[in-house]
């Protein structure tokens, strides 16, 4: 079946095109030439006129595993609010911070999302966030499992284990939980505070090993990028949350000398000290860092104003920020000598200078940063806002006048400690396809996505053109999985299940001698038990699983 | 070919029984009769060893073929006009096959241990907490409080596998581990330490736990407390479990809310877990729960990712709807909310069907006279012996997949309601 997509303005910035009218052409869920003048064509649609991108990808979002779901079942009020009803094309569930899988799955795949990527898998429970995305229709997914702060790596890092020793066992995590990178969060400090450690600076020591926060991302992140795994480590550093920690990040990137890394919901990271409540934005000396340092990488965790959910495996800042519930109710876990995770509702208020500064310094790094390739769209879904709220935040950053109109309603204070109505610029078109599909596709390694060139998957969205960016970003006319239409004029057509993504370094299998001992020792699951199979993840109801190829670095 | 060659040893198999799900047993399959070579507690031992009655799926009592039981399945749920599921004992794949076929019908769900599990998740809903898992209490804890459980009676190898085995990463000694008991008939002997160190008993029956708990943090939080109204005996152990409390590196207290009054277990579980909380303002304290038997915290945890509601949720409108209270199943059929009954029971076969006017589909493991009030039975296989599949543990973390490892033609219960759902 050749289907043709008939004069559409496509934006696709892998191969630079910026704005041309281009036919599209389909067949066996691929982009292919244009074909033969004796070659039938089964299926044109009219697309004139309209803008087309390959399928958004989502680098961070919280779709799937214990944390998310312990969010879900804490709230009902969240979901009372946003019943979704079975159609005929359609199963229900429920909105809305944290939706059920299924309505995500639509959700995504209404908004032109065709990619998404669980951004902290821990290892123990990553048969739960499989499961999980394979209950999530449509899209791709993948995830990035979590280290850094697991006993066995601690001890390897402590007992000064060679680099090769620790690279077979971030590899052999990678296949044993099925991951597409690895993730570090608050390092080593989800395990200091469980020796009841309340703060870990970069250069604090992990009082139990004896480790700082820098010893150990160097390590990971060297691992990363010895074994070749596309995207580096995802990092999400010290001191979440906490005024003043735009040094702690400033140093972090110091720290890499030139190692690459991807700096994860960075206005979380993006706050100093100055001024009389002692609270402000540090996004100018972000984004200068971004715009120097061409080895790291960063996605925003916009937050925007309304209620939602903080889920995160950061349990030792999350613990501390119990105190902000709302309402008032709160989870926090020990897990399993491999991580934690903390779920503490949120309101983000307008009238709030904290809150209103923070989308200040967001909107502020989304703008300072010159360089839409080593920047991505998120909100850190739920953290900062439900993904739902991506069309809103587009429009905030391609229009500037709706931007400071917006602007003009929040805290005073927050805004005269901003810099963002001095800042003109708007995002294009171009840019904005750049960070929401060809930037993440290349990060990731996601070679045939991304973009619209031959031989690319057949993930296509197709937008109406509208002055208000929000309504065409909200609504595409026609998304296309694979080559099959699943979305039409907004609305879910189709539900195929989505592949799961995948990238599976080398290692010495020798490294399970030394993870059977430690299992026997120290674990309640048996070695064998842990690692998940690829029939087993296929049996969960993949489309297929796909494995990318490791990079020579 | 000898019979000791045709026989076949599974190792490191995980048992399904209940919700620590040991998955170190050693089970061999010698012409389809299994045997637990090693680390099979008794539960383990009678299910997994259980000669299964050579049954059919009958209409009224009478043998049909399946696809007859199938359509008459599917004819009762599209007739009624308020199905309760009920039972719900499942892995995860059988959990996502019922909220399918739930979703289709416009069917009520809950689980035999709804009420039990209930009381956590109200806990959870109302004001949240502070958890452990299993692998933290081996490694970590240094004193483990029990709140109205021995957990041994219930989950055979507890301590053998989370208190007593060494070693642990955080340096843990031997004997080292400081335990306590809150409650009453509760069996003590598996706290004694291997070198004969007996465990503290606070006894107080079952009504007076909450008050008991109240007592722990009003002294912790240096509150007056009416001596009168507390014996002085009791008062002084609590007082020296205190002392114990703060000096502790890392505690931890187990309850299980099926063993806490229905009626007011939520109100038990939100005062120890408020506790937990206070605690953390400046030390390590975790609370760990132990419940979901037959299915239950994997049945929760699909029924929460795909509704996002942890059970009690009615599709009859087209969406899930969610009340905690009305849809328990006791309550639905005390007051015949219901006109069709479907019930799935993959595990323990002790597990009663409760009796109700409205047609009953049942399905469950194998049994002589199963379920006679049923209009339509299937029998089903057992996951993680009849077939593959998944189950999530007591800590809603850890999932374990399930192997075959016998072959005696029982389709599983989701094939079977997948059927169902096809058919109507």
């Amino acid at each position: 079946m050749l289907t043709k997509l008939l004069g559409g303005i496509v934006y696709d910035p892998m191969h630079g095109v910026k704005g041309k009218k281009r036919d599209i052409y389909i067949r066996d869920g691929r982009i292919v030439r244009k074909p033969g003048k004796n070659e039938r064509i089964h299926k044109t649609i009219d697309v004139s006129n309209k803008v087309i991108m390959a399928g958004g990808i989502d680098i961070h979002t919280h779709i799937g595993g214990g944390k998310v779901n312990i969010a879900r079942m804490m709230l009902p009020e969240d979901h009372q609010q946003d019943p979704v009803r079975t159609t005929a094309k359609t199963r229900a569930g429920s909105g809305y911070a944290a939706p059920s899988t299924l309505t995500t799955g639509y959700r995504y795949a209404e908004m032109g999302y065709t990619s998404c990527f669980e951004p902290a898998m821990l290892p123990v429970n990553a048969r739960q966030a499989h499961m999980e995305m394979a209950d999530t229709p449509i899209v791709d997914t993948g995830a990035y499992s979590l280290l850094g702060n697991d006993d066995f790596l601690l001890q390897l890092i402590t007992k000064k284990k060679s680099q090769k020793l620790i690279n077979d066992y971030v590899a052999w995590t990678m296949h044993a939980s099925q991951a597409m990178a690895v993730k570090i969060v608050n390092p080593g400090g989800i395990n200091a505070f469980k020796f009841n450690q309340r703060k870990l600076d970069l250069d604090d020591n992990n009082s139990f090993y004896n480790l700082s926060p820098r010893k150990i991302l160097k390590v990971l992140a060297r691992s990363l990028h010895e074994l070749g795994v596309p995207h580096p480590l995802h990092v999400h550093g010290c001191n979440l949350g906490v005024p003043g920690n735009v040094h702690t990040t400033l140093d972090t990137i110091e720290a890499m000398a030139g190692l690459p890394i991807h700096l994860t919901h960075v206005q979380f990271h993006s706050y100093g000290t100055e001024g009389d409540r002692k609270f402000s934005s540090g996004a100018v000396h972000i984004a200068e860092a971004l715009n120097k340092h061409k080895n790291i990488s960063l996605d925003v965790g916009q937050i925007m104003f309304g209620q939602t959910v903080t889920a995160s495996g950061d349990t030792m800042m999350q613990h501390s920020g119990s105190e902000h519930a709302h309402p008032n109710k709160w989870v926090c876990m020990d897990i399993e000598c491999d991580a934690g995770c903390g779920v503490v509702p949120f309101r983000y208020r307008d009238k709030n200078f904290v809150n209103a500064l923070q989308w200040c310094i967001g909107l502020e790094i989304f703008l300072l940063a010159s360089d839409p390739w080593r920047i991505f769209l998120t909100t850190d879904h739920p953290n900062g806002a439900p993904f739902t709220m991506y069309p809103h935040l587009i429009r905030l950053l391609m229009d500037r006048s709706f931007r400071n109109d917006m602007l003009s309603t929040l805290n005073k204070s927050a805004r005269a400690a901003s810099v963002l109505d001095s800042i003109d610029r708007e995002y294009s078109l171009y840019e904005i396809a750049t960070m929401t599909r060809a930037a993440p596709a290349r990060s990731l390694g996601l070679t045939d996505r991304g973009h619209l060139g031959i031989n690319a998957c057949a993930d296509i969205t197709v937008y109406n053109e509208h002055a208000n960016k929000e309504i065409m970003f909200a609504q595409p006319e026609y998304v296309f999985k694979n080559g099959t239409l699943v979305v039409k004029n907004g609305k879910v057509i189709n539900t195929p299940a989505g592949s799961t993504h995948t990238v599976k370094p080398d290692f010495d299998p020798g490294i399970e001698k030394h993870l059977k001992k430690y299992f026997d020792r120290y674990h309640t699951v048996k070695l064998g038990n842990f690692k998940i199979s690829d029939d087993e993840l296929l049996d969960y109801g993949r489309e297929s699983l796909i494995v990318h190829p490791c990079v020579n670095n | 070919m000898t019979s000791i060659s045709a026989s076949k040893l599974y190792k490191d198999i995980a048992c399904p029984f209940c919700t620590l799900l040991c998955d170190d047993l050693s089970i061999r399959n010698d012409k389809d009769k299994l045997t637990v070579e090693r680390h099979g507690c008794a539960k383990a031992i009678k299910n997994f060893e259980r000669n299964e009655p050579k049954v059919n799926p009958t209409i009224h009592g009478e043998n049909v073929s399946m696809d007859e039981a199938v359509n008459h399945a599917a004819s009762i749920l599209r007739s009624a006009k308020q199905p309760l599921f009920a039972g719900s004992s499942t892995d995860v794949e059988g959990s996502r096959e019922l909220m399918a076929l739930a979703e289709k019908s416009g069917a009520i769900l809950d689980h035999v241990h709804g009420d039990a599990m209930m009381n956590n998740t109200l806990v959870l809903q109302n004001k949240g907490w502070i958890m452990t898992t299993l692998a933290e209490l081996k490694n970590r804890a240094d004193l483990v409080i029990f709140i109205g459980t021995d957990a041994s009676s219930r989950y055979p190898r507890f301590f053998e596998r989370l208190i007593w085995d060494q070693p642990s990463l955080a340096g843990l000694k031997k004997n080292a581990r400081d335990i306590v008991y809150i409650g009453d008939g509760m069996d003590t002997r598996s706290g004694t330490s291997p070198d004969g160190t007996k465990p503290s008993h606070i006894k107080c029956n079952n009504k007076e736990i909450n008050e008991t708990v109240s007592v722990i943090r009003a002294l912790l939080n240096k509150v007056d407390i009416q001596t009168d109204s507390i014996k002085p005996r009791r008062l002084t152990a609590l007082k020296r479990l205190c002392e114990r409390i703060l000096s502790a590196k890392y505690g931890v207290i187990v309850w299980d809310a099926a063993e806490f009054p229905a009626s007011d277990g939520d109100i038990i579980i939100q005062t120890i877990s408020e506790l937990i909380k206070e605690l953390n303002k400046s030390s390590r304290f975790a609370g760990l729960s132990l419940g979901g038997n037959n299915g239950g915290t994997s049945f929760m945890n699909v029924c929460a990712w795909q509704s996002g509601y942890p059970m009690r949720v009615n599709y009859s409108e087209g969406y899930p709807y969610y009340d905690p209270y009305s849809y328990s199943t006791k309550k639905i059929l005390q007051e015949n909310a219901s006109d069709a009954l479907l019930w799935l029971s993959s595990f323990d076969t002790s597990l009663g069907i409760p009796r109700t006017d409205a047609p009953t589909i049942v399905l469950s493991r194998p049994a002589k006279r199963p379920a006679h009030e049923a209009e339509v039975y299937f029998p089903i296989g057992v996951p993680g012996i009849d077939h593959r599949g998944n189950l999530m543990r007591t800590d809603n973390v850890v999932s374990l997949p399930l192997k075959k490892l016998r072959d005696i033609k029982l389709e599983s219960g989701s094939e079977i309601l997948n059927k169902i759902r096809q058919a109507i």
